[in-house]
């Protein structure tokens, strides 16, 4: 199991590879994309401006500097959609970047997973999250159109996780270790990140209103009060405790720690490190973290002793308890047990 | 009509304007009625894995719809492999009686059924059609205060490239849904695909993990996107408003019920697609009645 890490720029390659990255992913915007169609389309799920490179120079360099280190780079090719005329932009794009090097393409709509395997690039296509794979169905589909690693969305649980690597055992699967979490699946979010002055649209502070009537739905306005400061507990968290870190400079990141052992029996390929528009300095401890972590996974420690060491490093056990960072709470040794049963419960309904 | 106003009068007053649009798009749909013939009914879910419905209720349905002589298309979300388990027993159904077309939210629910149950027809749902909705810049998003070619981009969503209309063909696809983006509709399928829009809400965003449905679990139960609910959804609606903001007509009408936030369609668009409905390629209006019940 490798771990996966962004890159925004040329010199973060050769830093994260010695501290434990195996892979890497970036994204790319060209002039020629911008005078085109404006920083208000993106060709991939990140702001043109600050998250990706800017010039196939700068993508050589990455590739070139990760070679040295014999780590494959993946492009960020995951819009939602292109249309005809972005699609044959993208992949006059997407040849470029092979020949300079680019090992696979991560892709978000299945009609260009299509165009690429029709290109000649089958096998070199890797599912985002964008295209929801939440099946073994979806994901055979997305290995018939010639993809050959999908990248699980963050809203599965282990065991669902689980379920599909053990059927589709002829594709690679990625998961997600580390930093940001969606509220909601980012396959079906149509907002746009980065407005100026403007949070992203999840994690606005809302006023909510009721439109129905609460005597008329049973429950009191003290429990809504109270679920909603947790909500916005569980977003805080979402959106990595405000970039934060702890006292001993661990990134307060959401994180999926605990999930290594399983991962990493369940043939899980490699563990995604979010965060191509972090500084650098964060990505090497996001990297350091994960590695850390999954070193003690791959010397064959107990899944035990793998998820204390998690906790420990973390250095926040209260949180940890509380769940709310965590990408996959059923992996979580302090809430696993009731989650189980939980979902054993909502399984037999 | 008056019921459905009603639901919204009750209420805080800050609802005042959101009332007044509303029942002006309800009074532009009563009146594009008398053109458009009211065919069947949309049954199911298109958010959630837990709201399908089980077997005995999808045969009631059945009957009832035969009963009035209408047609009955069952909506699907997008679905794990235990829910694929779950819808198995309904497309049996289903493929057994006069009503076979059921919307789909995920590839893996058509590849499945197209693979087990090949009477059905499969109808590609709204959120597979990835338009952006960013209704907070909407007023950037008009024509000539966007560059062009990002509009032109902005109001399609893939149904232009032919690559993706293949992949339509190829997997039995013969209808498209969509909801009217802020910007506009701007789709035209290369092949001919028919299409289906959703008004007067359409949906901004949508997940596993389920605000209102965790309300009765302990903490850390809460915003899991396995952890079972007591189907809040069906009880609570939601208004969201920005803080610091007093209320106004011109404040985007945005609404959570359940695990998604939908947005009022501007009345003007929604007038559009109505009035047009013969020209544009749409040949569907699907009322959503459901967030107001």
């Amino acid at each position: 199991m490798k771990i996966t890490a962004p890159i925004s720029k040329p010199y973060e390659v050769p830093i994260l590879a010695k501290n434990g990255a195996g892979e890497f992913y970036c994204g790319l915007v060209v002039d020629e994309w911008i005078k085109r169609y404006d920083i208000s389309v993106w060709i991939n799920r990140r702001s043109p401006l600050g998250a990706n490179l800017r010039s196939f120079e700068e993508l050589g360099e990455v590739t070139e500097k990760a070679g040295e280190f014999d780590c494959p780079v993946y492009l960020t090719l995951n819009s939602h959609y292109y249309t005809d005329e972005q699609a044959s932009f993208v992949l006059d794009l997407a040849r470029e970047a092979s020949l300079l090097g680019v090992d696979s393409f991560i892709v978000g709509d299945p009609g260009f997973v299509r165009t690429l395997s029709n290109a000649g690039f089958e096998g070199r296509i890797i599912v985002s999250t964008i295209g929801s794979v939440l099946s073994s169905e979806t994901a055979r589909f997305y290995g018939e159109l010639g993809a050959r690693r999908i990248i699980l969305p963050r809203q599965l649980s282990i065991a669902e996780v689980e379920r599909i690597t053990r059927l589709c055992p002829h594709l690679e699967f990625e998961t997600f270790i580390y930093n940001d979490r969606c509220p909601f699946l980012e396959s079906n979010c149509h907002t746009l990140h980065g407005l100026p002055n403007q949070d992203s649209f999840c994690h606005v502070d809302w006023i909510y209103d009721f439109i129905k009537d609460e005597a008329e739905a049973g429950e009191s306005s003290e429990s809504w009060a109270e679920h909603l400061k947790h909500y916005r507990e569980w977003l805080w968290a979402s959106s990595n405790c405000a970039d934060s870190y702890t006292l001993t400079k661990v990134p307060n990141g959401t994180c999926g720690l605990c999930a290594i052992p399983r991962f990493l029996a369940a043939g899980v390929s490699s563990v995604k490190i979010v965060g191509r528009e972090a500084p650098d300095y964060r990505k090497i401890l996001c990297v350091q973290t994960v590695a850390r972590v999954l070193d003690k996974a791959l010397a064959g420690i107990d899944e035990a002793d793998v998820k204390k060491a998690a906790i420990k490093l973390r250095n926040d056990e209260e949180t940890c308890r509380r769940g709310y960072l965590c990408y996959y709470r059923d992996a979580n040794p302090f809430v696993a047990g009731k989650a189980r049963r939980r979902a054993v419960i909502e399984e037999k309904l | 009509m008056e019921e459905l106003a009603s639901i919204y009068t009750t209420q805080n007053h800050s609802l005042a304007s959101s009332t007044q649009v509303l029942e002006e798009t309800l009074l532009l749909i009563d009146r594009q009625r008398k053109n458009i013939p009211f065919e069947g009914i949309y049954y199911g879910n298109e958010f959630c894995e837990r709201l399908l419905p089980r077997a005995g209720e999808l045969e009631t349905v059945l009957e009832e719809t035969r009963k009035k002589d209408l047609s009955m298309v069952l909506l699907v979300p997008y679905l794990t492999d235990s829910g694929l388990e779950r819808l198995s027993p309904l497309l049996d159904i289903l493929s057994g009686s006069d009503c076979c077309e059921v919307v789909m939210n995920d590839w893996g629910v058509i590849r499945y059924t197209r693979r087990n149950f090949p009477r059905i027809v499969p109808v590609l749902g709204r959120l597979m059609s990835r338009m952006m909705k960013e209704v907070r810049i909407k007023g950037f998003l008009k024509p000539g205060k966007a560059p062009p070619g990002a509009l032109s981009v902005l109001r399609d969503c893939g149904y232009s490239n032919s690559d993706y209309n293949e992949l339509l063909a190829d997997n039995g696809i013969g209808r498209v849904e969509l909801d009217i983006p802020p910007q506009g509709l701007g789709v035209e399928p290369a092949y001919g695909v028919k299409m289906s829009v959703h008004i007067p809400f359409a949906y901004v965003c949508t997940g596993r993990s389920c605000m209102p449905g965790s309300l009765n679990l302990r903490p850390q139960q809460k915003f899991t996107p396995f952890t079972a609910c007591r189907t809040e959804c069906m009880r609570w609606t939601l208004r969201l408003r920005q803080r610091h903001r007093p209320p106004s007509a011109e404040e985007q009408i945005l609404i959570q019920k359940g695990n998604t936030v939908y947005y009022l369609e501007e009345l003007s668009l929604i007038e559009d697609v109505l009035t047009g409905y013969e020209g544009n390629g749409i040949d569907r209006v699907v009322v959503d009645t459901n967030l107001l019940s």
